[in-house]
């Protein structure tokens, strides 16, 4: 229970956090189009052209050092990187580590089992955390700078279906609902049942409470839907469109621009 | 006059068994302001979804501006009728205020400049411009409440539909949404709005509707209602706080009403009036 407690305070956490920063943001008004056009291009840079560790390392640390000189909450930055830039990126490295045979560099014998780590898989892993790591930096680096509406914006600008836009917009907005009603039901469980039950108890209450949740979101669901049909829903959602500062889109382009061809300048100069 | 809204014999269910409507016939004059009164499950709020044709399958006819109500005319009918949902939270769907009211408009086909001044217009008029750029998600129930007539009032829908709109909401909320309701009367929509709290229906309504086990069982001016308890009583409703008291004072106190030939009172207000009569009588 204290998980979805945690993932929902997580959940709202970030929300404040997207409401809060990303209107304070210095890049909040830069063309969202670009904005995520240069991402695109730099997930790219980042995955398919730079293949230096340092490169990566150097590009992902700009995106912090950019994000701490434009004020945007520094400590709510890292700690979104931390979960998507260094637990997601480590998940998959450390058992990289372990898989890759090559020159062994550590084993630990026990009894029959061996333990070892190879050069290659090493070189591997680190190569791995640190690609991920900057990957979503950038992307780190998009969302605090970028709020959900004008991501929306810049997909249905670019020509994305208007059915994946309109999901994502149905999604977004569900998540609240989700949430709100997980915690009402738990808090509502949490007023009647005052002793611990048995562990297998346990788990018929609780494929009960979410049974329940289920049906309560379709339900939730269909009344959504009424609501859309009465307001002529034909397929699309609203596209509205809002200012945005070409100085600012200059400044952007020109900050992502450089940290690119340094990167890939280097990249070509160590080839 | 030929009426705005006209339900012929109308019987609905939503599983076989079940009827929700039952022989349903009522027609509301444009401009009307009408109070649907039932206790919970006496089949209002289905009243409404299939005024909108949002559950379909019903049995007799209904007509909205002279279109009945089927799988054809839904859209045109949609566009006339704006339905304010009993939870906000079943009607509000997208990320902010802007977009939420924008929806129905730009369904409408309204782009650009156009629709810009829709929304301004429509926040202007719900004074919610204060929120416009907020989050859907963070607003309070009344600003919620006040959202969804936005939305709804962007559309510029000759039909208002409230389902149980002062549900949850704080006194101050609730003098808003009144003074909003009055304005669109004055504008000469025609209003009907679900309740089942009798002390929280708008002096402007002057017509009521009660339903009971989905049976029409009322049809009438709302001081007429209040002289039948019988039919109050069988709909699980009750007098208003105001016509209580009135009863009550003039049952402990009939000489003090002798020289006076008052109405009973339905609102605080009247209430109010006839007791400061009494008072300087005395």
């Amino acid at each position: 229970m204290s998980l979805v407690y945690q993932a929902n305070k997580k959940f709202q956490n970030y929300l404040a956090f997207e409401l809060e920063h990303t209107q304070k943001s210095y890049f909040f008004s830069v063309n969202p189009v670009i904005k995520l056009l240069i991402t695109v291009g730099l997930i790219i840079l980042i995955n398919y052209i730079i293949t230096e560790f340092y490169i990566w390392l150097a590009l992902s640390f700009f995106f912090v050092l950019i994000v701490l000189l434009l004020n945007i909450n520094i400590s709510r930055f890292l700690k979104f990187i931390l979960y998507l830039g260094v637990i997601y990126p480590a998940l998959i490295a450390i058992p990289l580590l372990f898989m890759t045979s090559g020159v062994t560099i550590w084993q630990l014998t026990v009894g029959t089992l061996k333990i070892f780590i190879s050069q290659e898989g090493f070189q591997l892993a680190v190569n791995y955390f640190l690609r991920i790591f900057a990957t979503m930096s950038i992307i780190a680096f998009f969302i605090v700078s970028t709020p959900f509406t004008h991501i929306i914006y810049a997909l249905r600008q670019l020509r994305i279906p208007a059915l994946i836009s309109s999901l994502l917009i149905l999604t977004y907005r569900y998540f609240f609902f989700f949430f709100d009603n997980l915690v009402t039901l738990l808090r509502a469980d949490a007023t009647r049942y005052l002793h611990k039950l048995p562990f297998k108890a346990r788990f018929h209450h609780l494929s009960n409470l979410f049974g329940h949740l289920l049906l309560q979101s379709i339900h939730q669901g269909a009344s959504i839907h009424r609501a859309m049909l009465a307001r002529g829903y034909q397929g699309e959602f609203p596209l509205l469109e809002f200012s945005t500062n070409p100085k600012r889109t200059v400044i952007y382009v020109f900050l992502t621009g450089i940290a690119s061809l340094i990167a890939i300048l280097t990249q070509f100069s160590v080839v | 006059m030929d009426p705005i809204i006209s339900f012929r014999d109308v019987s609905f269910s939503y599983h076989s068994n079940i009827q929700v409507l039952k022989s349903i016939s009522f027609s509301v004059n444009p401009g009307e302001a009408v109070v649907i009164l039932g206790e919970n499950g006496s089949g209002k709020s289905t009243l409404f979804l299939n005024l909108l044709h949002l559950v379909p399958g019903h049995s007799g006819a209904i007509f909205v501006k002279g279109l009945e109500v089927n799988h054809k005319n839904e859209k045109k009918i949609r566009q006339k009728t704006g339905l304010i949902f009993q939870n906000s939270n079943d009607q509000l769907f997208l990320p902010t205020v802007k977009e939420e009211i924008a929806f129905g408009p730009w369904n409408l086909g309204l782009r650009g400049k156009e629709l810009k001044n829709c929304i301004n217009q429509a926040a202007a008029a719900i004074n919610i411009q204060n929120i416009m750029e907020k989050k859907v998600f963070h607003l309070s129930q009344g600003e919620k409440r006040k959202v969804a007539i936005a939305a709804v009032y962007a559309m510029n829908p000759d039909i208002f539909l409230f389902d149980e709109p002062f549900a949850n909401l704080d006194p101050k909320t609730k003098e808003d949404l009144i003074r909003i309701l009055d304005n669109l009367h004055h504008q000469g929509k025609t209003l009907l709005l679900i309740s089942h709290e009798v002390d929280q229906i708008p002096e402007f309504f002057k017509r009521g509707i009660v339903l009971h086990s989905g049976k029409k069982i009322f049809d009438g001016s709302i001081r007429e209602l209040y002289k039948s308890p019988k039919i109050l009583t069988q709909a699980n409703l009750r007098l208003p706080l105001a016509a209580t008291l009135y009863s009550r004072i003039q049952e402990l106190y009939p000489h003090l009403f002798k020289k006076f030939d008052f109405k009973p009172p339905i609102t605080g207000q009247e209430f109010e009036t006839i007791l400061l009569e009494i008072l300087g009588e005395v």
